[in-house]
């Protein structure tokens, strides 16, 4: 632990771009598609953090890159007070071992042709060495820690349901004894009753191992469930960021507004809230100057296509990135 | 429809994906079909339509549609029902569309074969769809192909196809999974419309209590391949008979937020070995040596709300 404030992770001026290319002999640069550009935020230790957004506002990205599976364009990630991407040797492997990834559709995480000893295991063996026996007693340890029985070790991954499946890429997880752990929609491929499972089962392994949590969804009462601070994702920019209670309560930004209003509530007499987002996501391609919602916004003033509105602490703690404020 | 049966042949055996469900939907109703992944709800739709693919088959019951009794039709006649009588929306529009052809020639090809329109008249009723079903620039459009329209589009494409010759019955088969939640709100107010302009009965098939609260008149809760309870959506969500019905809405993470959620513990069961007796007894916390023997038959909690329990109720109030 470096800061004395409890950041684990600090992300500073994160960008991203995909480049687009067409041709095949004379290929030629179409554009960049933006999808995380700019943006700041810290996780601070012990602590959930949720990310929301719709398909393609840059969510998924920004957990490839904490995981190092994709390099920033720009910017610096920085994990216990290191920048991530200057990580090498030892530094690295201790890096990959303290932050570990749980993704969405346990189907196609998990390999069929292992068995789940090796798939729980797999970190560990890579880093700790440890042979056939001592791996098999690890693997049923962690059977355990996750709710399964310790002697389906043995078992291929085609013999679990699908709740099953992700305790064992939970299990797998937590092998390498994590502090940092990046869920990205871990629940969304399940069914309403085991869903409700493995979001308690991840919240007990939190405060019994003191891990710090990454939360991505899409699912409003998911991260609602899970998260103490939200951070809302569109087109590459955050919006808007706090306290889950405030964002929940008093939502400030137009687009975390209509966010909220689209979620349906699970009660007959709810009132229906009243629609106030038309259209559709421009294309990350080329996306809307100044603040990227102002096509869609209902708010809209002139200058919202000018300037890029920065996130203003409105609140303490309640970050917004919008000209109203 | 009473009694829907259909079984899957397989090498390890009957697997009893839809074992006896009945329900009816009216004029202009909305009827919400829910469930959990491999409870039977989108067999139970392919069995309505008769599609249900090999080894399967419908074995038994009766779908009565305006008084005839579809199952017992001649092949050549189902044709002519579906997409003009009943017709249904697929889940994934990315799919259910052909790549190859133009939206207009796919949203006009069950014109011109229930309806028999060509050329001009087809055109204009093609256009005409479109726009019901809130496609800008319709006139334009109708030459695009799938790729070229957004995943929202694509469905409201899909929505055109199976309203174009004003069905009686429109089988929503998870309509929005596919979708972002903005676009899914969108979406579903425009089928409320279409329905109260067209007065199609609507069946939604989801696993999506909140489409059921804000869409459906009344609800089917389906379990295991069968009904575990039915009712007006108010009776089900607010004073709800079943176990199952009763666990499902409370693990729910609602958006005002709950300090602990209540988790339905274990898995459903296998549909080849499913047992005789009630088929959530394994998972229930109320469970009785009786729920282990016979399977509950569907008891009257109040007119229009049966559930399938021998225990109605109990449990909900104990709480």
């Amino acid at each position: 632990m470096t800061s004395s404030d409890g950041v684990l992770l600090s992300v500073r001026g994160l960008k991203k771009y995909f480049p687009v290319v067409k041709g095949v002999m004379f290929k030629h640069l179409l554009g960049n598609v933006q999808a995380v550009d700019d943006i700041n935020f810290t996780v601070r230790e012990g602590q959930t953090f949720g990310l929301v957004g719709e398909s393609g506002c840059g969510k998924t990205t920004v957990s490839r890159l904490i995981l190092m599976i994709e390099k920033p364009t720009e910017g610096v990630i920085e994990f216990e007070g290191k920048d991530i991407n200057k990580l090498q040797g030892a530094g690295l492997l201790e890096y990959r071992k303290r932050v570990q990834p749980v993704f969405q559709d346990p189907y196609s995480s998990l390999s069929p042709r292992m068995q789940v000893w090796e798939i729980v295991t797999e970190p560990v063996i890579v880093t700790e060495k440890l042979n056939t026996a001592k791996a098999k007693e690890r693997a049923a340890q962690l059977m355990e820690t996750v709710g399964l029985s310790p002697y389906m070790i043995d078992r291929y991954p085609h013999q679990f349901s699908g709740g099953q499946r992700q305790r064992v890429a939970i299990a797998r997880a937590l092998s390498s004894n994590p502090k940092f752990l990046v869920l990205d929609e871990p629940v969304s491929a399940l069914d309403v009753s085991i869903r409700a499972q493995i979001m308690n089962l991840l919240k007990d392994l939190q405060k019994q191992f003191g891990l710090t949590l990454f939360i991505i969804a899409h699912d409003l009462g998911v991260v609602r469930y899970m998260s103490e601070t939200i951070c809302v994702m569109y087109l590459g920019h955050i919006v808007e960021m706090g306290p889950s209670e405030k964002v929940y309560s008093k939502p400030l930004h137009p687009y975390t507004q209509a966010l909220l209003s689209s979620a349906l509530p699970y009660h007959p007499d709810a009132e229906k809230k009243k629609l106030i987002i038309s259209g559709e996501i421009p294309s990350p391609l080329n996306p809307p100057l100044g603040c990227r919602f102002h096509t869609r916004c209902p708010h809209v003033m002139p200058h919202c296509s000018g300037e890029r509105p920065v996130l203003k602490e409105v609140e303490p703690e309640h970050y917004v990135a919008c000209y109203l404020y | 429809m009473e009694d829907l049966r259909v079984y899957f042949f397989t090498s390890r055996g009957i697997s009893r994906a839809v074992d006896g469900v009945s329900f009816h939907v009216g004029e202009g109703e909305t009827l919400g079909v829910v469930g959990e992944s491999g409870c039977g709800k989108s067999v139970t739709a392919l069995g309505i339509l008769r599609l249900v693919p090999a080894p399967g088959r419908v074995v038994g019951g009766r779908v009565f549609l305006e008084g005839e009794d579809i199952t017992k039709v001649s092949e050549a006649h189902i044709r002519h029902i579906r997409g003009a009588k009943i017709s249904m929306i697929l889940q994934d529009p990315m799919t259910s569309l052909n790549p190859v052809f133009s939206i207009g020639s796919q949203v006009g090809e069950s014109i011109t074969i229930h309806q028999g329109l060509k050329g001009r008249t087809l055109l204009k009723r093609v256009i005409e769809m479109l726009k019901l079903v809130r496609i800008p620039a319709a006139e334009s459009r109708i030459t695009d192909y799938p790729h070229q329209m957004s995943g929202g589009m694509r469905q409201r494409v899909a929505g055109a196809i199976g309203i174009s010759c004003e069905p009686r019955v429109l089988i929503c088969d998870e309509p929005t999974t596919a979708l972002d939640v903005t676009i899914q709100a969108q979406y579903l107010e425009l089928l409320k419309e279409v329905q109260e302009r067209t007065g199609v009965a609507l069946i939604f098939i989801t696993h999506d209590m909140g489409i059921i609260a804000r869409m459906c008149d009344r609800v089917v809760v389906m379990y295991a391949g069968r009904v575990v309870e039915t009712g007006s959506v108010r009776d089900v969500f607010l004073d709800a008979n079943q176990p199952y019905t009763i666990s499902l809405l409370k693990c729910l993470p609602r958006l005002e937020g709950v300090a602990h959620l209540e988790s339905i513990e274990g898995q459903p069961p296998d549909p080849h070995t499913f047992p005789p007796a009630c088929r959530f007894a394994p998972r229930c916390p109320k469970v009785q040596p009786v729920c282990n023997e016979v399977y509950p038959e569907m008891v009257k909690v109040k007119e229009g709300h049966m559930a399938a329990c021998y225990f109605p109720g109990d449990w909900h109030r104990d709480k």
